[in-house]
């Protein structure tokens, strides 16, 4: 993939993710999917543009509300964790991209509830907050009351996201699929 | 757009509001180099009264720049995390030893430093929004790096597009039976019926743009920076940030 290809896919990554995210709120849907676009560019154009795609998707929804700036860190994270595993392995096999799921799903909570806990104390202004609130009464920290509640709805947001790009690569043509075809055909 | 356009109307210009101290003579960087010395001035204060006390600051700031009052509206936006802070941290803190009825006074005083705090954020954030606007800030991007302005500016005009794009595809899928509503799978049919024929046309639609690119030469010569002159008002934000820092890491070795 050349420069140029990487220049143009980058924002159609950002779009993806405002998008889908969009339409998941609109489908009340009870999971964010807003980190499509950055598992998309990540996978094809690899690590550091995919972590390009995140960092720039926070900075450009912070023109609007500057406290979402805080969450780039979680979503550079994503890009550079799919474009290290797309590199190495492709992002069409399904064993691959559940691992890549997991491993995200993991990671992106830890980093998120670290920031959360620092800026917003681990609370969202929510319902959520009273479980929060609960097992900080049952002796949990507050890093741990908040970790517990992000935990599983990431787990079901990001391999639903990691699928919804396999399936989006497989419909690509040959040309377009940069790393994610795999280490022998990229 | 002139006054010739718009038949004799002031012109509407979008941006930054007007600045009754003449900040609209600071180049963005330095403004964005202040901006990044409160958040870590924020980052550094442990108290409550050297939070507060930089809040007022803020406030200050925003009064003489007259932004206090969409600097205010703002804070609405963390009202209720701020709310909720306070009483779930009084009720539920587990270092609380001190009780009033069923709130720890330890948990409230924790509660409140995460809200100034808090506060201090959002009010450097959106001081330098309300101040400068975000096409300024956009343009400097371009400014700081060629590509990274592209990319943004083209992340602009590509998302009002892949809006359209989705509502079309909605209204085809629809044309073609598909109902909106349901169960949670049904709801995933249609997310995936929707985002995936809208991200697989973008892809397609961006190597069109890329290979434009190319027929246009973009990246095939270096483009010469313009020479910035260094203004009193620059000056005075760089040493403000740097002040602003120097401050509150004083503070905090004088108190220790």
């Amino acid at each position: 993939m050349n420069k140029r290809i990487a220049l143009v896919f980058v924002p159609v990554g950002i779009g993806v993710n405002v998008i889908g995210g969009l339409l998941a709120s609109s489908l009340k849907l009870p999971v964010f999917l807003d980190t499509i676009g950055t598992i998309l560019s990540a996978a094809i154009l690899g690590p550091w543009w995919g972590a390009l795609t995140g960092g720039l998707t926070n900075i450009i929804m912070a023109l609007q509300n500057p406290m979402d700036m805080w969450f780039a860190i979680v979503n550079i994270a994503v890009g550079l964790i799919v474009g290290f595993i797309s590199v190495k392995f492709g992002f069409q096999k399904w064993l691959v991209v559940l691992i890549a799921g997991l491993i995200i799903s993991v990671v992106a909570p830890i980093i998120g509830t670290t920031i959360a806990t620092y800026v917003y104390g681990g609370l969202t202004g929510g319902g959520l907050d009273i479980f929060v609130g609960g097992l900080m009464k049952a002796g949990a920290d507050v890093f741990t009351a908040a970790f517990i509640p992000r935990i599983g709805s990431n787990l079901v947001d990001k391999l639903l996201s990691v699928f919804v790009v396999m399936f989006v690569i497989m419909a690509l043509p040959k040309t377009l699929k940069g790393y994610a075809a795999g280490p022998e055909e990229a | 757009m002139s006054a010739d356009v718009t038949g004799g109307l002031p012109a509407f210009e979008p941006g930054a509001l007007p600045h009754p101290i003449g900040l609209g003579a600071v180049p963005v960087g330095p403004r964005m180099f202040l901006a990044a010395c409160g958040i870590l001035a924020v980052i550094l204060t442990p108290t409550i009264p050297g939070l507060g006390a930089q809040l007022l600051v803020l406030l200050a700031a925003a009064t003489a720049t007259e932004l206090l009052m969409p600097l205010v509206r703002s804070w609405r936006g963390v009202a209720w995390v701020s709310l909720s802070l306070l009483v779930i941290y009084s009720w539920a803190y587990p270092g609380s030893t001190d009780h009033v009825w069923i709130f720890g006074v330890q948990g409230f005083l924790v509660g409140l430093l995460i809200v100034i705090r808090l506060l201090g954020f959002v009010s450097v954030m959106y001081l330098l929004l309300l101040s400068t606007g975000p096409l300024a800030i956009i343009r400097w991007a371009g400014d700081v790096n060629e590509d990274l302005g592209i990319m943004v500016s083209l992340t602009l005009s590509v998302l009002p597009v892949m809006k359209q794009q989705m509502d079309t595809t909605i209204q085809a899928q629809q044309a073609r039976g598909m109902a909106m509503g349901g169960n949670l799978v049904r709801k995933m049919r249609v997310y995936l019926a929707v985002l995936i024929p809208v991200i697989v046309k973008s892809l397609v639609r961006a190597y069109g743009m890329a290979v434009l690119l190319h027929v246009r030469g973009y990246g095939s010569s270096r483009r010469v920076k313009p020479q910035r002159k260094v203004t009193s008002g620059a000056v005075a934000c760089y040493a403000g940030g740097v002040l602003w820092i120097v401050a509150v890491a004083a503070t905090r070795l004088v108190l220790r």
